[in-house]
Parts: structure tokens; sequence; C-alpha cells
């Protein structure tokens, strides 16, 4: 497969709840079609973001209720799911996989770990806001900050992906 | 001897970020059948709650690391005896995202190739 637009307008990455996400109740939302951008044009291929869908259902199931990490963690919140489900969408096919993990504020994190001084993690709340802070080769080489979450990659994580995953 | 703190890994990630200060899993090396520990102290409470977890792993972390990135060991009896929490996390989003970032770095992470044979 080339490296197209990964969905179809039957994909299942707008499953989500009302207010917290639940594995045993989704709910497809109602997203505009043609909503691609130029990015998401050249999104990673379908089996790539196949198997991470499948992990972020993984995630929803895991922490979709109060208290799933045994320490008073908050359900994962919809609107995070929902933006994670975008952001997955639109990675460029040069992307790597990230490996994404609940958080127990009922956010979202995306964490990218090329070597022990070369990591990226991402948090996504559903305020359209990302956070991202990384470590670029050595631990006094940090790069950090929060972006808008506009339907499109923040160009500060895509540059810190280039760097420090090549 | 040099202080280690180990986390005990039930969940997907050791990434610990959150608004609120992250509770981490935390006892003081040296302690013997620490796996055992794990299980009993950490995992088995958790699946009191919800279900079937596994133990994957765990993260080891320097205690000096913790100090070094600002954050603080506090020690905490409950669970047990030599548990303690990573606390003084910043308030400001970014910087708490950085400070677990940096322990990220800094955790040796031992993941366990059977689960059934967890810790020795």
């Amino acid at each position: 497969m080339t490296a197209t637009s990964a969905f179809p307008t039957t994909d299942f990455s707008y499953f989500c709840m009302e207010n917290t996400v639940s594995s045993k109740n989704f709910k497809a939302l109602e997203v505009p079609k043609n909503t691609h951008n130029e990015q998401s044009s050249n999104s990673v291929t379908w089996t790539k973001s196949f198997q991470m869908f499948l992990e972020m259902l993984e995630v929803i199931r895991d922490s979709s209720t109060p208290n799933w990490d045994g320490y008073d963690a908050l359900p994962l919140k919809a609107t995070a799911a929902r933006e994670a489900v975008r952001f997955i969408e639109i990675m460029p096919i040069w992307m790597p996989e990230p490996d994404i993990a609940p958080l127990p504020n009922g956010d979202i994190g995306f964490q990218w770990h090329f070597g022990k001084f070369r990591i990226l993690t991402v948090s996504l709340s559903g305020k359209n806001i990302v956070i991202y802070a990384s470590i670029l080769g050595s631990l006094d080489r940090k790069k950090n900050g929060s972006e808008k979450f506009n339907d499109s990659i923040p160009e500060e994580v895509l540059k810190i992906i280039a760097q420090i995953g090549s | 001897m040099e202080r280690k703190i180990v986390r005990f890994i039930s969940e997907r990630s050791y990434q610990t970020n959150t608004d609120k200060p992250p509770f981490i899993e935390l006892l003081e090396f040296p302690i013997p059948n620490f796996g055992r520990i794990g299980e009993v102290f950490v995992l088995n409470p958790i699946n009191e709650k919800n279900g079937s977890r596994t133990l994957h792993g765990r993260g080891d972390i320097k205690a000096k690391d913790v100090i070094d990135v600002n954050l603080t060991l506090k020690p905490n009896s409950n669970p047990h005896p030599r548990h303690a929490e990573i606390v003084d996390w910043p308030s400001d989003p970014i910087a708490q995202q950085q400070a677990a970032t940096d322990l990220v770095a800094v955790t040796t992470l031992h993941l366990l190739p059977d689960q059934s044979n967890a810790y020795p």
C-alpha cells in the first residue's frame, strides 16, 4: 500500500463517548468528511495506523473506569481520546509509532523513546493543546512547550522527532 | 551503597506526568524478595479493584537522579514500610511533563520475559 490517506469514511477512529470513554459502549461521533489536510494526505499507511488504533482501543479499555491504576486515576476523557485518535490519523508517514498510555489525570500521552537520552513525550487533554517535553541527546539539552492542536501536528513536535529519531 | 528505588509496572507506561502529584510505587533497595512485594503490595490491590493486570516489569531509578531533576523522595509507610513517593512536582504542566520525561530518561527498564516467573 502506498502512503495515501489512511482512513476511508468508515474508519473507527472517532469512536468515543460523550463524557468518558468506555470500551463497552462505543459511539461513532459525527465528524465532517474531507477534513484531512495536506499533512494527513501523507499520513501513515493503513496497516501502521490500524496497529496504533488497536493500541488506542486497548488504552480505552484499560482506562475507562475511575481508579483504573489503583491510585485514584481519573477515567480517560473522551475529548482527550478523540484528540489522540486525530493525532494518530494525521501523523506523517515518516513519523515512528509512539507508545500510547493513559495518564492518571484523564489525559493521554504519547512517548517516543529512541535511546536513553533521546525521548519525546506528548500529552493531549482534549483542550486543543499539545504539551511536549523532550530530551535531545543529554540531560542538559531539552526542549518543551505547548502548542495549539489545530488539526495538524505542531511543527516543533515534528522537528524534535526528526532530530532525535534520525 | 548507592540508593536505588524501583517502580513496579502494571500499566502501559512508566511515564507519570499528571496535574496532581503522581503516585509512584517505590521501594528502596536493597530489599529481599522485592518481586513478591510488587505482586502483594502493588499488583494485587490494583487487581482487587480493577480486574486482571499483570506485572510487566520494573523501572529502577537512582535516588540521586530523582533529586537531580528537582523532585523529592518522601517515605510513606503505606502500603509497605519501605514505600516512598516522588513528590514536589512542578505545578506548571509543561515543567511537570519535562520532569516526568527526565525520570523516564534515567530509569532502567527491566521487562519480564515470563510474567509467571516474575522476579528472583
